[in-house]
């Protein structure tokens, strides 16, 4: 198949424009946005037309309106093609509206455009019929575009291995088809519906959903199946209660009929107790009736017999007793007031005699009476203290003593402050002994005036070696020797001279030692005749004592200005005490004090004494005077009392007023016979008036007469001899047991009501929870079914890949193989393909006879082979279809270097032996090696 | 065939209704129901000879197959919205009892799967009874299906109902209402499964009867695990209307017989299932004579409506949502819709999760009371193109087309692992020409 001439009426930047192409290898060289892609887009539009493939519905390519005419106009063309030895023109309106298309065959001059029928979308499909390839196949096999043939660089940036796949996937599937992807897609919907594990996605989610809701429509039904039971059991009870009710009623009405029938005769039994009481009440009426006479007849004898016990004068008992008593009290009073005048004499008699006694005394006051009391006390103690005060005085010691202690004291001081100068004396002097004694000996080794020896004895040992060698040199350390000697003769000299000097000084400081220790020991001595003199031990004790001493001497001052104090007062309360005893004593005696303080004691105990008695006696007479005083103003009382009696009875002669006593007590008995006599009939007429005796007794009889009738009549019927009253008590006991029944039959329905209200309250869910256990189960299956359709999917999609892969690959292999090693120069000859654990690719190399895995290539080998391989499939489908297809490569090395360029030109210029090959490219590098190859090409001008 | 005698089964009271109690004196229902078949000295049509001078005006309402408290079939919603929806069941069944209210009918015939059996609960039965009451001047016949057999633990056998409700039984029954010239005949279904059809005596007589049952209405020697109701018995009965329960989608037919049956499936009055789309309704009829005459009535309180639309040639979300808006103009926006996408979908054109998401908030408020969208679009993709390819897409789909044709049962879910598989190799790449 060959491409001749194109010819645009319009088509995007095209308007009647014509191609030509010639056999071979023809070169489309523009720059960018010089129209190459629109020309490729063009060709291949005017083949397969403007319709999207693959689809049922006439659908608009994408393409179609990208490319519409820039300066409008007629959109499409024609396009003049050869297949075999046949040359067609195809006239394209690409138009969507006015879509049209024509084929003529040019060799034989005829429009064969009906020999192609159109199909469901009106599309005659004159190239896919022609080349056995649609439209879509023919773009993936034969045209070879940037991104078709070599992404080198890019991915290989990103991932080598995508060319590799990309080389296998031309190899397996004769397409660049990333199947992958596919799977990957279906991959991601199974996972978004989940497995039946899987509970957080759809479908296991639902199937979690409906385990729970058959667990909880298990437990209704269950529930429902139980509600239906209790239901029947309702219904059972409900039936029963229905006919204890009805049993009920039955009961309860011939208990009703029963009952009247009772009730009647319970009328009679009545009548007749009604007659024998209207008897019992006759008799009653009659019997009251009489008693009242009779008691009217008792009372008019009972007044008869009071007349006649009449006394002048009605007398109680108690008025009888009161003048008995007022009798004897009136006797009683008189004597008492004698007695009281004969006492009250007695006691003024008394009293005047005890004035007369002690007069005197009883002006004492008491209380100065204790003040001399006291006085006299204090006096006693007073001269007590005197005493102690002057024995006191008498044992006091000498004031001598204090002075001699003084002296003493001054004396001890004295000395003291002399030994003390002498022990530091001493004590220089031995220091100074011990610095002499400690100077440095004089025949120590390590003096500084040995040196000098020493240097000396040098000097003479060094001369000796000199005088045997130089006698003149000899001299100098001679000199020297002689210098040292003698300056250490000197240092001796001086050192003896200070010696002597110190053992003058040491002799005359032992002795200066010796005086002051003598003057020492004097010291002592004396000191301690002193301190034995007062028998201490030290100084400070010997001032102890003499402080004492002078404390003794103030205290016995302040002793002696308390004495004459203490005279003074006793002097001054001895006059006060006897001038208080002379006002009681005639004659007071002499100062004593204990003797002043008996006299004083005694005295204040007479006052009382005397005071105490007087006392007694003046309130014993007020108290007879009082008591006198009552027995006079009761005495009147009671002769006032006698005297109005005797006023009103005219005696107080007590046996004729007992005389009177008894009969009035008689008199008072009759009366009261007749009061209650009286009262009796007083209350009989009073019921008699109320309840009408003779009318009650008339109705008695009457009544009486109208029951007596009627219980004979009623005696007289047959249902009289039936026990009414018994056969109700038997309705009573049978209605009883049917109502026991009909509450146990109503407790059985209302406990079943109650439990039924509660499983119906449970049960209430089970439609709708039925209806969500149905929802559930849809969307499981819908789940399921959707699952089902995508495992099958990529089961088959699976197996497609598979087969094409086992397929296409063997029968690809050779091909490929070959135009490797043209691509690789040799380098790699053949296209192996390994069927182990899946297909691998590997290639042959002839130098170590191994076979190397694809994946072990470098980028750029692998570019050149997919390359190869799309010359392959170019070459392969031709086969196939017996149709030379021709190749479209669109700018496809632009990411080749030249050596690859070279090597790709090669193959095209070989291909082109039997393909027409067309070449696009931007840059003048294609041509430039073509020219330099010598290849021949077709050339076409876009501009 | 001779005739049968009916065996006087209580008097005054009603089946069920009684529920053990004394009922006080009944005021709908006359004193005497028979039973078929019995030794009862009196007969079907002696019953029937009082006060038929002249034949009054009869209304009915006829509904079934309400299923209240049934789980929800199919919902799309939420778990709330499913309980909201739920309740909605019962605010329908308040609507027929409304619409029974308004046309002050004689009767409410319901004919079975009313209360899902072993699954209604308490709630509901009070709430069903407390609407009962409010139409007690009207005679309502339930006669219990195969979703609420009338089994000693039902909630009929169990509960107390309304004096004015008659529960059928197991055997046929017959419900004079001489005032009327009527005679209602009913059974139920003891069990979920009845198999055999059991006749009822042949009846004669000019009482005009109306029969209530839960069936399934077949050919002649057709079998049904649902009480095959034969046409050819059915025609035998002479009856004037069949209200019969059990086929959700209404349907009526007329009986080739003298009485010219009217045999009357109404229809579920609220879609159960996304089978039961657009208006629901219940039966209003009326027997004017011995004609018959019956009106379907709207009663659904949210009908469901599927509506796919083709987003073919659609290239983004907005144009779908308009493509919606033009194939949902004709629709009542208060329902529960499921919008399918469908058609040929262009591959760049995202439906996925997010997208439907946001065209359902788009509808709402655009006033729909309920979107689901479902994608049920195929992506655009040639496979007759593809087969051809050399390349892996081509061998993928020869693969899967030949396992297509390996597992024919498992199509629809191949078809779509096809598409996916498209989808991931082809739609995400970048495609030059």
């Amino acid at each position: 198949m060959k491409l001749e001439r194109v010819k645009f009426r319009g088509f995007g930047r095209w308007t009647e424009r014509e191609f030509v192409f010639g056999d071979g290898l023809n070169l489309i060289e523009a720059p960018n946005e010089a129209g190459k892609s629109t020309l490729l887009q063009g060709i291949l539009a005017l083949w397969f037309g403007p319709k999207k493939e693959g689809v049922q519905t006439r659908t608009k390519a994408e393409w179609v309106d990208r490319y519409l005419p820039w300066n409008g106009g007629d959109y499409g063309g024609e396009i003049e093609y050869r297949i075999s030895d046949k040359r067609y023109r195809l006239i394209r309106q690409l138009d969507w509206k006015q879509e049209a298309e024509q084929l003529v065959d040019l060799t034989e001059g005829k429009d064969i455009t009906q020999e192609f029928a159109q199909d469901s979308r009106k599309d005659r499909l004159f190239l896919e019929r022609q080349i056995q390839l649609s439209g879509e196949s023919f773009r993936r096999i034969a045209v070879l575009t940037p991104g078709a043939a070599a992404e080198g660089k890019k991915e290989k940036k990103n991932n080598e291995s995508r060319m590799i796949e990309r080389l296998k996937r031309l190899l397996f599937q004769g397409e660049d088809l990333d199947v992958r992807q596919a799977f990957k897609w279906l991959e991601e919907r199974l996972s978004e519906i989940g497995t039946p594990r899987a509970s957080t996605k759809p479908l296991g989610a639902a199937l979690v959903r409906k385990e729970q809701l058959e667990r909880e429509l298990e437990q209704l039904r269950a529930k429902y199946q139980q509600y239906v039971e209790e239901k029947q059991r309702h219904h059972y009870f409900l039936t029963q209660f229905c006919k204890a009710e009805e049993e009920q009623k039955e009961l309860e009405q011939s208990f009703y009929t029963i009952k009247q029938k009772a009730e009647e005769q319970q009328r009679m039994e009545i009548l007749q107790k009604e007659l024998q009481h209207l008897a019992v009440e006759r008799r009653a009426l009659e019997e009251m009736i009489r008693q009242r006479e009779e008691l009217v007849e008792a009372l008019d004898l009972l007044k008869k017999e009071k007349e006649v016990h009449q006394p002048p004068h009605l007398i109680t008992y108690a008025e009888y007793y009161e003048v008995a008593e007022k009798l004897r009290h009136k006797n009683s009073l008189e004597q008492q007031l004698k007695e009281d005048a004969y006492r009250l004499e007695q006691l003024d008699r008394s009293i005047e005699e005890m004035k007369e006694r002690f007069g005197r005394l009883l002006g004492m006051e008491e209380t100065e009476a204790l003040d001399a009391l006291h006085r006299v006390k204090e006096l006693k103690r007073i001269h007590e203290r005197i005493g102690e005060l002057k024995g006191h005085f008498e044992n006091g010691e000498a004031g001598g003593r204090l002075a001699d202690l003084e002296q003493d004291l001054s004396k001890l001081e004295e000395l003291q402050k002399q030994e003390k100068e002498w022990h530091q004396a001493k004590m220089q002097v031995d220091v100074k002994l011990a610095e002499w004694t400690a100077q440095p000996s004089a025949l120590s080794l390590f003096r500084p005036e040995n040196a000098w020896l020493a240097g000396a004895a040098a000097g003479v040992a060094l001369s000796l070696p000199l005088l045997w060698w130089n006698p003149l040199l000899a001299l100098l350390p001679l000199a020297g020797a002689a210098a040292a000697g003698w300056y250490w003769w000197k240092r001796g000299e001086e050192e003896r001279r200070l010696r002597r000097k110190r053992l003058e000084e040491s002799e005359s400081l032992k002795r200066e030692a010796r005086v002051l220790a003598d003057r020492l020991s004097e010291n002592e001595r004396r000191q301690n005749t002193v301190l034995e003199k007062w028998k201490v031990k030290s100084l400070a004790e010997l001032a102890r004592m003499q402080a004492d001493l002078l404390e003794r001497e103030r205290q016995k001052e302040a002793l002696l200005q308390e004495l004459r104090q203490l005279k003074e007062l006793a002097a001054k309360s001895v006059e006060e005490s006897r001038g208080w005893l002379e006002r009681f004593l005639d004659d007071v005696p002499q100062f004593d004090a204990a003797l002043w303080a008996e006299l004083v004691e005694s005295l204040i105990s007479q006052f009382r004494r005397a005071k105490t008695e007087l006392k007694h006696l003046q309130m014993e007479r007020v108290l007879r005077e009082k008591e006198r005083k009552e027995r006079e103003e009761q005495l009147f009382r009671v002769q006032d009392f006698l005297k109005r009696w005797e006023q009103r009875t005219g005696t107080t002669d007590l046996e004729r007023i007992r005389h009177w006593l008894e009969r009035s007590e008689m008199v008072r008995k009759l009366e009261m016979k007749i009061h209650e006599e009286e009262n009796k009939l007083v209350e009989l007429d009073r019921r008699r008036e109320k309840e009408q005796w003779e009318e009650k007794l008339r109705e008695c009889k009457e009544k009486m007469l109208e029951n007596t009738k009627a219980v004979e009549e009623w005696s007289k019927k047959p249902v009289s001899r039936v026990d009414w009253k018994a056969r109700l008590s038997e309705v009573e006991l049978e209605m009883e047991r049917v109502n026991h029944r009909w509450r146990e039959q109503k407790e059985n329905l209302d406990r079943l009501e109650g439990s039924l209200i509660k499983l119906e309250e449970w049960i209430e869910d089970l439609p709708k929870k039925e209806t969500e256990y149905a929802l559930v189960q849809d969307e499981i299956q819908k789940w399921q079914s959707e699952r089902r359709a995508l495992e099958v999917a990529r089961e088959e999609l699976e197996g497609a890949y598979r087969e094409l892969k086992e397929n296409l690959g063997p029968q690809l292999a050779p091909h490929a193989s070959r135009w490797i090693s043209r691509v690789t120069r040799g380098r790699y000859r053949e296209l192996l393909l390994q069927s182990g654990g899946g297909l691998e690719i590997g290639v042959f190399v002839p130098e170590t006879g191994e076979l190397r895995p694809v994946e072990q290539l470098s980028q750029g080998t692998i570019d050149q082979m997919v390359f190869a391989l799309r010359l392959s499939l170019v070459q392969f489908y031709s086969e196939h279809t017996g149709v030379h297809l021709p190749l479209f490569l669109d700018d496809c090395f632009v990411h080749f270097d030249e050596w690859r360029i070279r090597a790709a030109l090669e193959l095209v210029a070989e291909i082109a032996e039997h393909h027409q090959v067309v070449l696009f490219t931007c840059q003048s590098r294609e041509r430039e090696i073509l020219d330099d190859m010598g290849l021949s090409y077709h050339s076409i001008l876009l501009a | 065939m001779p005739r049968q005698k009916w065996k006087k089964c209580c008097s005054g009271s009603l089946g069920f209704a009684e529920n053990g109690r004394k009922s006080r004196k009944n005021l709908l229902f006359p004193r005497i129901i028979y039973l078929f078949p019995s030794d009862s000295p009196h007969h079907w049509s002696a019953a029937c000879e009082r006060g038929r001078s002249i034949l009054k005006t009869v209304t009915w309402i006829h509904t079934a197959d309400l299923h209240l408290d049934e789980p929800l079939k199919g919902w799309k919603g939420t778990r709330e919205e499913g309980w909201r929806r739920m309740e909605e069941y019962r605010e329908t069944f308040r609507r027929i009892i409304d619409l029974a209210e308004e046309k002050r009918v004689t009767f409410l015939f319901i004919a079975g799967d009313f209360l899902e059996y072993g699954a209604v609960s308490k709630s509901t039965v009070r709430f069903v009874q407390n609407q009962l009451n409010r139409i007690p001047s009207t005679a309502v016949f339930i006669a219990p299906g195969n979703h609420d057999p009338c089994r000693p633990d039902s909630a009929y056998a169990l509960e107390s109902w309304p004096e004015h409700v008659h529960i059928f039984k197991g055997e046929w029954e017959a419900v004079p209402f001489p005032d009327w010239n009527v005679t209602i005949v009913g059974r139920a279904f003891t069990d979920l499964e009845e198999r055999n059809w059991i006749a009822p005596p042949p009846v004669s007589g000019e009482e005009r009867k109306i029969l209530v049952l839960h069936g399934d209405l077949v050919n002649p020697g057709e079998t049904s695990p649902y009480f095959p109701v034969p046409r050819d018995e059915l025609a035998n009965l002479e009856a004037a209307y069949v209200a019969l329960g059990h086929i959700h989608k209404p349907r009526e037919e007329r009986l080739d017989n003298g009485s010219g049956t009217l045999v009357c499936y109404p229809g579920s009055p609220e879609a159960l299932n996304w089978k039961e789309t657009g208006e629901r309704t219940v039966v209003l009829g009326t027997m004017e004579g011995r004609e018959v005459r019956i009106e379907r009535i709207p009663v659904q309180t949210r009908a469901y409506e599927k509506v796919a639309v083709d987003v073919a040639g659609c290239e983004t979300r907005e144009e779908v949502l308009k493509a919606i808006f033009a194939g949902t103009a004709a629709l009542n926006r208060d329902c529960y819709l499921t919008l399918t996408l469908a058609g040929r979908r262009r591959p760049t054109l995202d439906l996925e999760a997010g997208t439907r998401a946001w065209l359902a908030d788009e509808l709402k408020k655009a006033g729909f009371h309920a979107v689901w969208l479902e994608d049920a679009t195929k992506p655009d993709w040639d496979l007759d193109y593809f087969r051809k390819q050399p390349g892996i897409a081509g061998m993928f789909v020869r693969r899967m087309e030949e396992r297509m044709k390996q597992e024919p049962e498992r199509k629809e879910e191949l078809e779509r692992a096809l598409y996916i598989g498209l989808e991931a190799l082809l739609a995400r790449e970048k495609v030059l020409v």
